[in-house]
């Protein structure tokens, strides 16, 4: 019997022992189709960049920086009206502009998913920098990347919505998902995104040479930064930050204002921050940007949808003289820069000219993918910011030396020697005219108080404190189940 | 040592290795166990003399028979014969030998004295002798502790079916066939429920070990049996594919002393019965305008008279042909055949035809060494044809002509609708898919020693699958000459093509003995590999001047001109598996069973660290009529209870459903430079493993009056944990859909089959047999999950949801209460805003003053609470008649075509026209005319119950006749099937195939179509 049992086990352990060593372990690895992460962690020169250009990728989408963004940011305020034809409504931006707004309006659950995504875009690219080896330089610049992103587009979600679901790591379970679905505080969001900036700030460098453009320096973080401060009133901090972007020495004004939003002005010494969009084959532009805003009009002057276009009251507030204004808008029967002359009946009384894109002068592929820059940051904002946060500090003097910068390039005269608030006053009129068209009107309202008064007078419903926020979009409500709340009186 | 499966060759160091292990396993297999046998009889007492005896044991036909135990009634002593049904033994004079083998009755022989015995054992007749195939291996069915059921291929062969699964409707207990009137179509087969939400829902199925999830290369005529597995303790041996239990198919082998040619033919007819009837161009026309409010379709419009389905459907002739050759000598055997199956559908134009050819072999090399081979071949030729016509006839206005009188097609629109011309859709799709298949096992099988073998097994399965699409330049005009909007300015022609390489090597022991008397012993014990690779190429090019004629299309999958898009994608499901397993089969004095299987399995499509999974079983099973206290009683020639646990799983889901794929094309511009942004988009589950299934069955077989009566009955619990499901989140960065194991989904049920069989006389026998399968299913728990929706209505809205509470795809809908008569009753009652008289009273559910989805419920599946089956045969002298009778019952269905008007003129059935609401009528059944895009209600949900004559088949068989005596058997018959259909559902058919969480929408249902069929079955010798 002893026999017949080791005659049994031999051929046993046999088989089995050489089934496991002719397979082995890696028999069973399958990688999937096409490519995969590994391709990315294991080529880190290449990886790395294709990994944060993703990232910025979304800076070019139709939800994050295109229509949406422009009704919400803009169309909102009283620096311009709806647009288009009277019948069409664009969507949504008819109830944006007459302040009915609901749960319900597409732009808001576009501007919510555009940057939303940009933000898991970048949790990610800091979950695959953190696994990659790279030159440490490399590996800071890039992490500096994704964190000053993420803090972008949470810094426009705040501004919109208030308190967010504040997501700061890819999620990869029900309990991350529970935990990640409801919202967290506006202060909060506040922190998050100063503490995204100021480690940007820390490891983004100073300079960005001619063959990298559009990426994000040291000074880009600074001055958002210096912004989110501002919109906190945290008036010393954003002093800081516009002392040392100022120190630097780095940047100063373009001599003429109309030439900023050219291609000839793309990246100039005034620049900070810029999305970098190209016009060429296959395009990357800010998708429909400049068609949404473009002239309407037939044949050669149809230019676009003509939405966003500058109210009266913006034309009204510029004083007699101010260069800007027509830098800033088109008006009818008058010769644009490149000469294309434009119909005395133009079908809106005004357009936005920072949106103009020239179709003989300037790199042109189609209406819908542009070349036309987002200038996202400019240096005249530090000094903006530096007039206002100075003249908050009670030094009018600094104030009105940073204010009168802008206002001798814009052809006028210095202000004098005047009181706190009146200098208020003038650094809030001169930030309308300086940066209208610019995204940051209808929150610059909210944040200095200013929005009720100044969109009543216009005869919006604007009513306040519902109105300070936007409403959350019930698409996402309704994703989460109820967890995420509506803002009040919506 | 490391090495890799290349994809079509095992490499040569497997093929030594292989060589290797069979040269080992030889070496210890040396014929020295026949001494060992004789030496254990040295121990005992030396009063009798003991004597040398050889024999040979054999079939009733004379073939030698392998592995039949050999035993001394009394004693522990035994043997077993060897491939050539020899044996040796040294016994006492006086003993008595018992032989004994799965599948025969057991027999004694008195030793005697005499040295040489030749026994000659005959088969098994009683149920319980039913050997049945269990996966790595057979087994007596009595031995079992599991739920499985068998079907012979004869059973299934007169069925006209180009699937078997299709033949087995109503057959068997615990499993629902859900057919489809397309020619080339595969059923939907349900084994005890539905147990996945987004996994697969279908069964395993195992071709001569050859593990598939199509089976329309099997011929049917070539199926010995098909044994299908219902509980874990039958299906554990194949782990984490179980779930959804597995279906054995085994092809037929030569006879070593029977030569024979069979030929099956059939040729038939399909029908197409209920079908719809709908409005003609008078009623349409009064219909159309009172939806309207206006003139929409007035008599000028009305240029032709059309019932569409007239034009799309004909009579469908059918016919197959089957040959084969079987026999064999002592040392091999083969079964060779040949089929043909060419099924026309009762679409015009539509068609599948396919050819197969089936080799097996099995060669005795020594008389412990067997080879074989079972391949099969198989090509088919498909014309397709939109199923969406079916749709399309039923929304098209009756008022215009398909061809008109010079021949061209009609134009269906005209301003009156938008809908293609059906015909002229039909009559330009040139969609034809061919391909091959070839199905090949090869296997070899040792005998190690008494009671030990080994067998190994390598299966391939290629498959090439071929399509073209071509659309002509072609134009449709008004009978005035005028063009119509349907029109197709130049050719458009599309290539596909699919190669599928798949392979599996199983290695396995088999040990079989008997301890002391009263223990029964079987273990199997194995390891199994296996991959699957595919890829799928199409090219396609639109509007360009291509000629019909088919030998001018040549599209090359990589080139690019002309503006050619070509595509080149994985196959859906792409693998590599590996498994151990082992089983053990224990038997206490030959009443008392433990059945006990393990299988550790791993699959590529999960992460490393989930790869590895383990499903274990374990049944019992108590054979009472073999007790002591049962030899007296007469009524019982059966009885057995039975009971088993186990956990099976369900690994169907897409390849790397947890891998971070990166998206790519994501651009930026660093400078001028563009940059090809590469991320994650979505969110995985890093911890995706398989469905695992927790499954519980006890059972009584029984069979009493002289085996007369036989039957089963189970009940059973089935309740998939870690179910896939989708939870759904805000859009937080990651899109908003999360693929993970959080549902809970249980199945329970009882199953009874009974079975009649009465021998009146010589002349005279019938057979009466019945199931019935109750089966609940249940969401149990979603995790954090909510209800996701199913069941595109193509008006908008969805008909079905899966959520916790009700079955997987619940029909959601609003409750309805009659007809709004005026504008009083709906000011008077909460109502949606294009409300109007003649519409369906919407009921405000939760009392909110507001119609919305709040107010929609769960109102039934379409997964039947019972099905069953019936048949009964009857054979008189030389006739012979049988039939049979499927049903279901406690099932919904929604009559999605009658919700597909909106907007657009379309047409309506004739009843629904007919019998509408109109002003001062009170109607409270037909809503009124309108052409408002209808809301999910419950006017759409009908009984989807049916009870359908399945097939009546009557046949005579000749006498033997003189003059032909090579010919052994003749027999003719005639066949109906589906020929009656009783259902109050108004629709074509309530049979709605469909995935697992909307089926039950009668939408582009092809439907289903009685044949009438004559056929021959010749035997010659």
């Amino acid at each position: 019997m002893k026999y017949g049992f080791a005659k049994i086990l031999l051929p046993v352990s046999l088989v089995l022992l050489l089934t496991v060593i002719s397979c082995g372990k890696k028999f069973l690895e399958e990688p999937p189709r096409g490519v995969t992460i590994s391709d990315l962690l294991n080529n880190p020169q290449d990886g790395a960049q294709r990994i944060i250009g993703a990232v910025y990728n979304r800076l070019y989408d139709w939800e994050t920086h295109s229509f949406s963004w422009i009704g919400v940011s803009s169309i909102t305020s009283d620096d311009a009206d709806k647009g288009s034809s009277p019948g069409d409504g664009g969507g949504d931006k008819v109830e944006l502009d007459n302040w009915l707004i609901s749960p319900t309006n597409i732009s808001f659950n576009e501007v919510w998913e555009g940057n939303f995504e940009g933000i898991g875009r970048a949790c990610y690219a800091l979950k695959f920098l953190d696994e990659m080896t790279l030159p440490p330089a490399d590996k800071d610049r890039y992490i500096g990347e994704a964190k000053f992103l993420r803090a972008y587009y949470y810094w426009n979600l705040v501004r919109v919505f208030g308190g967010i679901p504040k997501i700061d790591h890819v999620l990869t379970s029900q309990a991350d998902i529970e935990a990640a679905s409801i919202r967290a505080s506006a202060a909060d969001i506040y922190a998050f995104i100063e503490a995204d900036l100021t480690e940007a700030a820390a490891k983004l460098p100073s300079v960005i040479p001619v063959a990298e453009r559009g990426r994000v320096s040291k000074a880009a973080a600074q001055a958002l930064l210096a912004k989110v401060y501002l919109y906190q009133n945290k008036w010393a901090q954003a002093k800081g930050m516009c002392d040392i972007i100022i120190g630097s020495g780095q940047y100063s004004l373009l001599p003429d204002y109309s030439m900023i939003w050219r291609e000839a002005g793309e990246f100039s010494a005034e620049s900070i921050w810029e999305v970098n969009a190209i016009a060429e084959n296959p395009p990357k532009g800010i998708q429909q940007y400049t068609e949404v805003q473009g002239m309407r009009g037939s044949g050669a002057g149809d230019f676009g949808w003509g939405f966003n276009t500058p109210s009266q009251d913006l034309v009204n507030a510029y004083e007699p003289g101010d260069q800007r204004k027509a830098a800033t808008i088109i008006f009818p029967g008058t010769t644009l820069w490149d000469g294309f002359v434009t119909s005395s009946t133009l079908p809106n009384p005004y357009y936005n000219y920072k949106a103009y894109v020239s179709r003989t002068a300037e790199s042109y592929f189609d209406r819908g993918q542009s070349n036309k820059n987002l200038r996202v940051c400019r240096y005249v904002e530090i000094l903006l910011i530096k007039a206002e946060v100075e003249n908050e500090l009670n030094d009018t003097t600094a104030s009105k030396n940073a204010l009168n910068q802008l206002r001798q390039r814009a052809g006028l005269q210095p202000v004098n020697a005047i009181s706190q608030n009146s200098m208020r006053d003038k650094v809030y009129k001169e930030r309308r005219v300086e940066m209208a068209f610019e995204h940051d009107r209808m929150f610059d309202l909210r944040r200095t108080g200013r929005a009720a008064a100044v969109l009543q007078a216009l005869g919006k419903p604007y009513v306040s404190p519902k109105h300070d926020l936007f409403p959350i979009p019930q698409r996402q409500v309704d994703l989460s189940g109820n967890r995420i709340t509506q803002n009040p009186g919506y | 040592m490391t090495c890799m499966y290349s994809m079509l060759t095992v490499r040569t160091s497997h093929l030594c290795k292989f060589v290797l292990l069979l040269f080992i396993v030889s070496c210890f297999g040396d014929p020295a166990s026949g001494r060992n046998t004789g030496d254990r009889k040295t121990g005992l007492p030396g009063a009798q003399v003991n004597i040398k005896i050889t024999g040979r044991v054999l079939s009733a036909t004379g073939e030698a028979l392998a592995a039949v135990s050999v035993s001394v009634k009394g004693s522990s002593a035994g043997t077993t014969t060897d491939n050539n049904g020899n044996f040796s033994i040294t016994v006492p004079e006086n003993a008595v030998l018992v032989f004994s083998a799965i599948g025969f009755e057991t027999q004694e022989q008195a030793v005697a004295g005499k040295t040489s015995i030749t026994v000659s054992l005959t088969p098994g007749t009683k149920l319980l002798e039913q050997v049945v195939v269990v996966g790595y291996g057979s087994a007596r069915k009595r031995d079992l502790t599991g739920s499985s059921a068998t079907i012979k291929g004869a059973d299934i062969v007169n069925i006209p079916a180009l699937t078997a699964t299709q033949a087995i409707q109503g057959k068997v207990s615990g499993v629902q066939i859900i057919n489809s009137g397309a020619p080339g179509s595969t059923p939907n087969v349900r084994i005890r429920g539905v147990g996945s939400v987004l996994g697969g829902a279908d069964p395993l199925y195992v071709v001569d070990g050859i593990i598939t999830t199509d089976i329309r290369n099997i011929n049917a005529s070539d199926i010995l049996t098909i044994d299908i597995l219902k509980d874990a303790s039958s299906t554990a041996i194949y782990g984490a594919r179980a779930a959804n239990g597995v279906v054995l198919i085994t092809t037929k082998a030569g006879n070593k002393t029977k030569f024979s040619i069979n030929y099956n033919a059939q040729v038939g007819v399909k029908l197409l019965t209920h079908k719809v009837q709908m409005a003609g161009p008078g009623l349409y026309a009064a219909y159309s305008n009172e939806a309207a409010g206006a003139p929409a379709v007035t008599g000028g419009d009305i240029t032709g008279s059309v019932s569409w389905y007239d034009e799309l459907t004909r009579p469908a002739i059918f016919n197959s042909h089957n040959l084969s050759l079987s026999g064999g000598k002592n040392k091999y055997r083969y079964f060779l055949s040949l089929g043909y199956l060419n099924e026309n559908g009762i679409l015009i134009d539509n068609k599948y035809t396919r050819y197969t050819a089936r080799y097996n072999h099995e060669f005795t090399v020594t008389s412990k060494f067997k080879l074989g081979n079972n391949i099969g071949f198989s090509h088919y030729v498909s014309e397709n044809k939109p199923y969406s016509l079916f749709t399309t006839a039923y929304i098209a206005a009756p008022i215009f002509a398909a061809v008109n009188p010079d021949g061209s097609y009609g134009n269906t629109s005209n301003g009156i609708s938008n809908v293609g011309n059906p015909y002229a859709t039909l009559k330009t799709t040139n969609d034809r898919s061919y391909g091959n298949r070839l199905q090949t096992t090869l296997w070899g099988e040792y005998q190690v020693m008494k009671g030990l073998s080994f067998r190994s097994q390598f299966g391939i399965d290629l498959e090439r699958n071929n399509g073209w699409n071509y659309t002509p330049a072609y134009k449709t005009f008004l009978p005035s000459g005028t063009e119509g909007a349907q029109h197709n300015d130049d050719a458009d022609l599309s290539f596909t093509r699919d190669s599928i390489y798949q392979w599996v090597w199983d290695n396995y022991l088999t040990y079989e003995k008997k301890f002391a008397k009263d223990h029964d012993l079987r273990l199997t014990l194995g390891h199994t590999a296996e991959r699957r690779n595919g890829w799928s190429s199409s090219a396609s090019i639109a509007n360009k001047n291509i000629p019909d004629n088919k030998e001018a299309w040549q599209l090359n999958f990589k080139d690019t001109a002309n503006g050619q898009q070509n595509l080149r994608l994985p196959i859906g499901n792409y693998f590599r598996r590996e498994s151990y397993f082992i089983r053990a089969n224990y038997k206490f004095k030959d009443r008392y069973l433990l059945n006990a299987t393990f299988r550790r399995d791993a699959n590529s499509n999960f992460p490393k660290h989930k790869r590895w999974g383990n499903f274990p079983s374990v049944g019992i099973g108590w054979v009472i009529s073999s007790e002591k206290f049962m030899a007296d009683q007469k009524l019982f020639n059966n009885l057995k209870l039975r009971a088993s646990f186990g956990l099976v799983g369900n690994d169907v889901i897409q390849p790397h459903a947890f891998d971070l794929l990166p998206t790519e094309r994501l651009y930026a511009y660093f400078g001028t430079n563009r940059v090809d942004g590469a991320i994650v988009l979505g969110i995985k589950d890093p911890d995706l493993q398989w469905e695992v299934v927790r499954e519980i069955d006890a059972g009584i077989e029984f069979a009493v009056l002289d085996n007369k009566l036989s039957g089963e009955v189970d009940f059973y619990n089935k309740v998939a944990k870690k179910a896939l499901f989708i939870i759904p989140y805000p859009s937080i960065g990651f899109q908003n859909s999360f693929l993970t194991n959080a549902a809970e989904i249980a199945n329970t049920g009882v199953e009874l089959s009974l079975q009649w069989n009465k021998k009146v006389n010589t002349k005279f026998s019938y057979t009466i047999r019945g199931n019935i399968t109750y089966n609940k299913n249940m969401v149990k728990n979603v995790g954090i999950g909510r209800a996701l929706n199913f069941g595109s209505l193509g008006n908008g809205s969805n008909a079905t949801q899966t959520l916790v509470g009700q079955p997987i795809g619940s029909f959601w809908v609003y409750r309805t209460d009659g007809i709004f008569q005026n504008d009083a009753e709906i000011n008077a009652y909460p109502h949606v805003v294009t409300a109007v008289p003649g519409d369906l009273k919407i009921i405000d559910k939760n009392g909110d003053g507001i119609i919305d989805n709040l107010d929609r419920e769960h109102v039934g599946s379409y997964q039947p609470k019972i099905y069953y089956g019936l048949s009964g045969s009857v054979n008189w002298k030389l006739f012979d008649f049988s039939m049979d009778i499927v049903g279901v019952g406690g099932n919904k269905v929604y009559n999605g075509k009658k919700g597909l008007r909106f907007g657009s003129n379309y047409n309506v059935e004739y009843d629904v026209a007919n019998n509408r609401w109109t002003p001062g009528s009170n109607n409270n059944k037909y809503p009124g005319a309108s052409n408002v895009t209808p809301y999910p209600t419950d006017y759409f949900i009908e009984s989807g119950a049916y009870t359908r004559i399945n097939n009546i088949t009557a046949g005579y068989t000749f006498p033997a006749m003189k003059p032909w005596k090579r010919i052994e058997r003749l027999r003719v018959f005639a066949s109906a099937q589906n020929p009656y259909l009783h259902t109050k559902y108004t629709g074509f058919t309530p049979e709605l195939p469909g995935g697992q969480n909307e089926a039950g929408i009668e939408l582009n249902i092809y439907p289903i179509s009685a044949s009438y069929l004559i056929g021959v079955n010749v035997q010659f010798k």
